[in-house]
């Protein structure tokens, strides 16, 4: 049958943001690729950084929600939290394979290697798998209250991990540099500074506009899904079905 | 035999911020377009998956 019925328009707001963000993208870059001063160690290599370090941020602040929306489906067991819940693990483990990516790119012309087994590299990874392992177990479970339960608890080992994924670079003896931008201090000239926070706004703002337009497809499922089970459990549903 | 002060005489060349750049535009420019690759297609598999959620069940 071919296809008359579109899916819904995005909301306005949505469009604005998404158009605002590609402009601030695109600023950014620019900020980095050519406002920013060389390093004084790492000379131009240092413009790799403001795309790794956005990045990795953003990963953070998306584990952080997932498990908040977990939290909030065990609490009060409504169905849109878990659907923000996934929305935002979906966006999570997309950033955390750019982290590891863009960390590996970024690792190589400075350290001289794409990766090695230290604390802070594997902390990241082993936050991958978990990340991928809260799909797996979403995968194998078909009540979606068990479902979500179940998923929402991985979501909060994920969390419980990033305390020790952020400041592991302190802890531990580890290839990756100690954290220049921390609660204890600032250590960035005020130019990078500038460019770093910009960049991160940004990938916060690209976080914000995947995550907006993930709940919507979300909640269409949801919809679709429930207008099946009603037709279904329906008189005359059988016919309904078979058409 | 070069004297000492020859040595300190020869300064290193001042590179330019264009010479500089292009000595490490590969890795620069990977990383660039690794993370807008990633945005790009993220999005469209987005898009694509908002078309499919949007159609009616009698569509499929």
């Amino acid at each position: 049958m071919t296809d008359t019925h579109q899916a819904p328009r995005r909301p306005l707001w949505w469009r604005a943001l998404a158009l605002v963000t590609l402009v601030l993208f695109l600023v950014g870059a620019y900020l980095a690729l050519v406002v920013s001063p060389p390093d004084v160690n790492q000379g131009q290599l240092i413009r790799m950084m403001y795309a790794h370090v956005s990045v990795a941020w953003v990963c953070f602040v998306a584990v952080l929600v997932t498990a908040a929306y977990g939290m909030l489906f065990l609490l009060r067991g409504n169905g849109i939290d878990d659907a923000r819940a996934v929305a935002n693990a979906e966006v999570a483990i997309f950033f955390a394979g750019l982290t590891l990516v863009s960390g590996m790119t970024y690792s190589k012309p400075t350290l001289n290697t794409y990766w090695t087994w230290d604390a802070k590299l594997t902390l990241t990874a082993l936050m991958f798998a978990l990340l991928v392992g809260y799909f797996v177990v979403r995968g194998l479970i078909d009540d979606p209250t068990r479902r979500g339960r179940v998923s929402a608890v991985v979501s909060m080992i994920v969390a419980a991990s990033l305390p020790f994924n952020y400041l592991a670079a302190a802890w531990f003896r580890t290839l990756h540099p100690t954290l220049s931008v921390a609660v204890t201090g600032v250590h960035v000239a005020p130019t990078m500074l500038f460019v770093l926070v910009f960049n991160a706004g940004v990938a916060a703002l690209i976080y914000l506009t995947f995550v907006s337009e993930r709940v919507r497809i979300g909640k269409l499922e949801m919809a679709r899904h429930e207008e099946r089970e009603r037709r279904e459990s329906g008189p005359g549903s059988k016919e309904v079905v078979r058409v | 035999m070069r004297s000492a002060s020859a040595a300190r005489a020869a300064p290193a060349p001042r590179r330019s911020f264009v010479s500089d750049l292009a000595q490490h535009w590969r890795w620069v420019g990977l990383i660039w377009l690794e993370v807008s690759v990633a945005y790009a297609a993220y999005s469209l598999y987005l898009a694509a998956r908002a078309r499919r959620a949007g159609r009616r069940e009698e569509d499929r």
